[in-house]
Order: C-alpha cells, then structure tokens, then sequence
C-alpha cells in the first residue's frame, strides 16, 4: 500500500521493493502494483529494482516523455518543499578555506554548506574557483588556510589511510569524462570495482550493465572513450562515477560543450539518479536559468567568496545585482568581461 | 625528485599487487622494443668489427678483435645503448602517456576512486624497467657480439675459432656483472625520470611536449653521467 511506503529519503534500499523510483510512481497513482510485479518480474534484484522506471517504459505501462516529466515534477515538489523548508543536515561545510593558485587568490575565505542528500549546483563566473572548491571537497588540493569537514572529520586532519577511506563516499563527474583511453566503456565502469572491491566478476559485468543501461548507455559497452561524443563520454562517465554507489556524487560541469537537446536530457539524468539513489549531489553548471529547475540548493561564488547560498527557488529571485547579471547574461553589470 | 623515486618503490612492495599491469608494462617497454635493440646491437656490433679490425690490423692484432668487440659491448655499449634506446622509444611514451593521462584529469579521477596513481600507474612502470633493461642488455650483447662476428668471419676473413676463442678467454664474469649492474640502475633511471616528469606535467598539450623533451634529454644525460661514475667505481 503507498501509505505504508518509507520515506523517499529512507537510506536503505532494501526499503524498497520497487525501486525508490516505483514507489513514487506508486504513490502518485501513475501504475498499479501488479503493473509493477509485471514489469520487475518475480524477484527483481536491487540493480532490476533500480531501473523500474526502464522496465515500465519497455513493457508499453508507460512512455519515456511520461516518466521523465513525472520524474521532473516531482523534483520540482521538493525543491517548492526545500524552499519553504531549507533544513537539512550539512555534510561538506567549508570554513574560511582559502587558496591561491599561480599567485591569484582563487578562494579568499570561503564558508559554506552542503546539505545532505539534496542537489547543490555552484554558480560563478569562470575562472571563479568552482572546480577548485569541488576538488576540495574530495581533498584532490590543500586550502592554504581554513578547512573542510566532511560528516564532521576534517580533511586536513586525515592520515591517507583514512582520507582513502572517506573518498569511497565519494565519486566524482571530471568535466572532460576522465575515462581512462586504454579501456573501453565497460572496463571504465567496471573498473573502480575491480580495483577497490573484492567482487565476483560475474557480480562486476552485472552492476555494469546495469549502470549503463541506467544512462542509456546499455550496447555502448565496447567502445573505447575517442569513438564516443560528448554526452555519451559524460553519460560513460557519470555511469562510472555511480557504479561504486556513493553518497555524496561531484559533478563537474556535466553539460559543458553539448547541445540544448543532449544537456537536458543530461539533467534528466542527473534528475533520475537522485531520485533513484537520493545521493547528496554537487553539481557545477553553467547552464544558467536552467540549473535553477534541477537543484535544491545554490551556492553563488563571486571573487573567491560565496556571494549567496540557500534554496534555488530563492536565489533565482535574489535581487543582487551580480546574481540577476548572471542570470541575465547581460555584459552590463557589476561582473566585467572585457 | 628523490623523494618520489622512494615514495614509488615503496608503493613497490605495498599489496594489492597487479602482475597484469607489470607485464603490460613489460611488454610494452621491454617485448616493444626489442626490434629497435637487435637492430641497433647488430649494427653497433658490425661497426666495432670493421673499425676495431681497421685498428688492430696496424699493429698485427687482428687475433685480439672478438675480446676487443665483446668486453666494449659488454661493459659499454650494451647497457649505454640498450639504454639510450629505451630512453627514445618507451621512456618518451611514458612520460607523455602520463603527462596526458594528467592533464586529462585521469590521475585525478584515479585518486578519488582512492587509488594512489604512484600504486597503479607509476610503479608498475619502474618495475618493469629494473626487470627489462637487464633482459635487454643480454640480448644487446649477444646480438652485438655476432654482429662483429658477421663482419669479421664473413667479411674480413678471420677465422671464427679465433674471434670467440679470445672471447672465451677474454670476457671474465666481473665484465657481465658490470653491465648487468649497469643496466639495472639505467633501469631505474630511465623509468625514475620519465615517469616524474609525466606525472608532474602542467599546461596542456605544450606542457606534455616540454615534458616529453626534457624527459629524453635527462634521462639521456644521465645514463651517460652515471655511466661514467658506475665505471669509475667499478673498474
């Protein structure tokens, strides 16, 4: 019965016999629970559980556009609840973290917040210290000054040993893909698992599969990073970054250099995998309206500082004069360009 | 520069250990070069032939000419060689294939994934280096010494009892071990340079290239350096 659903939120996914993804459906009164059986076959698997949404699509219960813009909406009711509601447990906090990188303050005290199990995106001009302050987050550089907690341990602080230990957390989205050029798709996905766990091969091929199905990605398996384009490269990349099932995901301008039609559906993606797996998400974007649509939280940089941070429904209406040029895209303003 | 030599020999003996990844690098900085190191040890070997017996003959030495060949590719030429052409064909690959590897973020990827890159790139590598340039020595010298041989015999008419009977008498086993020793920290060398300078790479695509120069360069300056201080310390 949907009432007797645990929480969208709920950490375990064993809590949800139809994947998170069909428990809102069921919820929302889109399909049935025997739609669904049929659909996930008798015993479905956590990694068949989590493509519940796929299965519906293929057995004609539903169609692509109707999943995603149900998916979409009900984003959009949890970003309308975070903004009525911004409370949420930090899990990165960055305090007064600075850094200078070929003698240019890039971070010039930096204090903010990431809340836990929401979609952060970070805003700022380029060249602002977005990437830099991502890379932070998962000790890839050292602040010259102040710190960075994660779940309250403090990265400075960490032997490598224990730093190692805290970056299985994590998993993180490069801007150009990062997939290694030696491997093919399949050996780039599967490989985390292989070097960091001790699992069956049979178990690896499956997780795999299953992650790139997850981004469409299901018969591209063989090809090696340079025969792919640029969102199948992210979509190759982003499978990869989920495979280890982290809890906290860093995406680094995921929709950088592709075409209107390819970075929604990117977003779409990006969108689909919250919902599925309820990461904490940081995300750095250019694509600005747009990213006020996808994200929770947003963290404006400006001049190595955080300009503004809070729900993106709010920022989206901030009247800062930095932030509405940004949101403009207007070359009068307080941001000079040339 | 030290500092990340001992970091990554230590990362030697640090399990997991992947001997996949040490005899893909084996393959590709030894079986991959072998070509090149027959080719050039043939003619290296045919060149001293011609000149040392061009040399020997003035003073009515032509009988000394297997030793002279042998113990000069034996204790020289097989490991500087040997070297100088792994320098050009691996070592440059190396750095570049890890000067782009950096650039491209996939060391980066590598440490977030908690996978020190000095464990899974970069010590396979000099392992391979200290297993290879040894094998590849011997082959050097073996392919040499006929090399002199062909041109010896076959060209210039000395009988071949006497070119490897002097070669029999001649080459001590102290003169094996010198270039084994020789080759063995060329090894290190080699892979020590070139991997550094891959893996602290910056700047793009001119960075890589800057990378791969200085990288042949001092690799290549090097192995004639300490080639002089390990037979100074050897003789």
């Amino acid at each position: 019965m949907p009432s007797q659903q645990p929480s969208a939120t709920d950490s375990n996914p064993a809590s949800f016999p139809y994947g998170r993804v069909g428990t809102l459906l069921l919820d929302a009164g889109r399909v049935t629970e025997s739609q669904i059986r049929e659909a996930l076959g008798e015993t479905p698997d956590e990694d068949e559980r989590s493509l519940v949404g796929e299965k519906l699509v293929q057995c004609g219960l539903l169609t692509q556009p109707e999943l995603l813009k149900f998916l979409f909406d009900q984003l959009t009711k949890e970003r309308e609840a975070y903004q009525k509601n911004p409370i949420s447990e930090p899990v990165i906090r960055f305090r007064g973290l600075e850094k200078t990188l070929d003698g240019r303050k890039i971070l010039d005290g930096v204090d903010l917040e990431i809340p836990l199990g929401k979609i952060t995106a970070i805003l700022g001009v380029s060249g602002g210290g977005k990437t830099v302050t991502l890379k932070h987050m998962i000790g890839l550089m050292k602040p010259e000054a102040g710190e960075v907690e994660v779940d309250g341990q403090v990265l400075g602080s960490l032997a490598p040993k224990e730093l190692n230990k805290l970056r299985t957390r994590f998993s993180m989205l490069f801007q150009g893909g990062a997939l290694f050029d030696s491997l093919n798709v399949a050996d780039n996905v599967a490989f985390p698992l292989r070097e960091k766990t001790k699992l069956k091969e049979d178990v690896i091929q499956r997780r795999v599969n299953t992650c790139l199905k997850q981004v469409n990605l299901g018969k591209m398996g063989f090809k090696f990073p340079d025969e792919l384009s640029g969102g199948m490269m992210k979509r190759a990349a982003l499978a990869r970054a989920m495979v280890t099932n982290p809890e906290i995901l860093l995406l680094d301008e995921p929709t950088a250099g592709l075409d209107p039609i390819i970075e929604r559906s990117i977003h779409h993606l990006i969108c689909d995998t919250y919902l599925r797996f309820r990461y904490t998400m940081v995300l750095i974007s250019h694509s600005v309206p747009e990213i006020f649509r996808w994200s929770h939280h947003v963290v404006v940089l400006h001049q190595g500082k955080v300009l503004e941070a809070g729900p993106s429904i709010d920022i989206a209406n901030s009247d800062n004069p930095v932030i509405r040029q940004f949101l403009t895209g207007s070359l009068e303003g307080p941001i000079k360009v040339i | 520069m030290f500092i990340f030599l001992v970091s990554t020999i230590i990362h030697i003996f640090k399990p997991p250990f992947r001997p996949y990844n040490l005899l893909k690098q084996i393959h590709f900085i030894g079986i991959r070069s072998l070509f090149v190191i027959v080719l050039t040890a043939a003619f290296a070997g045919m060149v001293l032939g011609l000149q040392g017996y061009y040399t020997l003959s003035r003073f009515g030495s032509e009988g000394l000419l297997g030793p002279a060949v042998a113990l000069s590719i034996i204790r020289e030429l097989g490991p500087v060689l040997s070297a100088l052409m792994v320098t050009g064909r691996a070592g440059s690959a190396l750095t570049a294939e890890l000067g782009i590897m950096r650039i491209r973020e996939q060391m980066d990827a590598l440490e977030t994934m908690g996978i020190h890159p000095l464990k899974s790139l970069l010590a396979p590598r000099v392992e391979a280096g200290l297993i290879v340039l040894p094998l590849l020595n011997v082959i050097f010298d073996v392919i040499g010494i006929f090399g002199g041989y062909l041109v010896a015999v076959h060209l210039l008419g000395l009988s071949s009892g006497t070119y490897f009977g002097g070669i029999e008498n001649a080459v001590e086993v102290k003169d094996i071990q010198v270039g084994l020793i020789k080759s063995l920290c060329f090894g290190m060398l080699i892979t020590w340079v070139c991997t550094y300078k891959g893996y602290f790479t910056q700047r793009g695509a001119e960075g890589v290239s800057q990378a791969t120069t200085s990288a042949v360069v001092t690799s290549s300056v090097l192995v004639l350096v300490f080639d002089y201080f390990i037979t100074s310390v050897m003789l």
